[in-house]
């Protein structure tokens, strides 16, 4: 049975909750400009814009933004919003773990020298450390197969 | 213990002080450069990437180097290191990697002729590291990369 990593990503909920409210906002003074001549503004319309963004916001975040992993030894899937990313951990021959800024961590699946995917431990809130040795563990003995050394020679420069 | 000061080195390298040096990003576990097995790799650039201004810092005044560290924990006497930097340096080179840094950590201490060796090399492009993780010395090569380490690799458990 696969394990199942979902933890809410308040971030992410509170990004589509902005996005939203932003959207509407502008929307609605567009509408109001047009069939009223006048920005209206009061306290209920605000109040109706918020509730109105929660849920919004909350579906966006649900079906478009949220990222649910399952794994077990012998594959993973990855979902993102209503995107599924599946595979099987011996497809790939390289992992490596990496920082990508704001001590947010990705673990790095190497299919060949260009190809790759990400697997994002940090919003996962797993420990990105512990990790990268159970992917090793489930990847087999050797994490880096000499194709590895080809691929490093077009490491991007920073 | 040696695992634990790997794990601990490869934090202080990539979210720790050494990113005051330069920008390690990836890491790798079980790294093969032809018949070594190094047990870590952490690769990185000396462009940070921060916000705004730190970017924009970064981009005007540091050079684009390429950077790296590697992990050998197997206990090495002279010869055998002497072999391992050379496959190093013809590894670097052919990677494109501008300096690295290797760390050799053990747990006690390391005959004096290999000490003797490591301060003797004065490579400019690797820093050399012997880390006896039980009784927390260093000793490092004489090379400016080399005294550059000390600081970075001190992260005992």
């Amino acid at each position: 049975m696969k394990k199942r990593i979902a933890p809410l990503q308040i971030g992410s909920l509170a990004r589509s909750i902005f996005i939203v409210l932003l959207l509407l906002t502008l929307l609605w003074s567009l509408i109001s400009r047009l069939f009223l001549g006048d920005i209206l503004i009061s306290r209920p319309l605000l109040l109706a814009n918020l509730v109105l963004s929660l849920i919004l916001g909350w579906f966006l975040y649900r079906y478009y933004i949220r990222i649910v992993f399952l794994y077990d030894d012998e594959g993973f899937e990855l979902h993102k919003g209503q995107r599924i990313i599946g595979g099987k951990w011996g497809e790939f021959s390289t992992v490596s773990l990496v920082h990508v800024g704001g001590g947010n961590f990705v673990i790095r699946l190497y299919r060949d020298v260009e190809e790759f995917l990400d697997l994002p431990a940090s919003a996962l809130r797993l420990d990105p450390h512990q990790f990268h040795f159970e992917v090793i563990k489930f990847m087999g003995e050797n994490p880096t197969r000499p194709s590895n050394e080809k691929r490093l020679n077009n490491f991007p420069a920073s | 213990m040696i695992e634990e000061y790997l794990l601990r080195l490869e934090k202080n390298l990539m979210v720790g002080s050494a990113r005051w040096v330069a920008d390690f990003r990836e890491s790798f576990r079980g790294y093969q450069i032809e018949g070594t097995r190094f047990d870590m790799m952490v690769r990185g650039g000396m462009k940070a990437k921060g916000f705004l201004l730190s970017r924009l810092f970064s981009f005007l005044v540091m050079p684009n180097y390429q950077v790296a560290c590697f992990v050998y924990s197997h206990d090495l006497e002279a010869n055998a290191l002497r072999n391992l930097v050379k496959g190093l340096l013809k590894h670097i080179k052919e990677i494109g990697v501008d300096w690295a840094w290797l760390v050799i950590p053990k747990e006690g201490p390391f005959s004096t002729k290999t000490q003797r060796m490591v301060e003797s090399i004065d490579y400019r492009e690797l820093g050399i590291a012997l880390v006896d993780v039980a009784g927390r010395e260093i000793v490092t090569s004489s090379s400016y990369v080399g005294k550059r380490m000390r600081d970075h690799i001190k992260c005992f458990p």
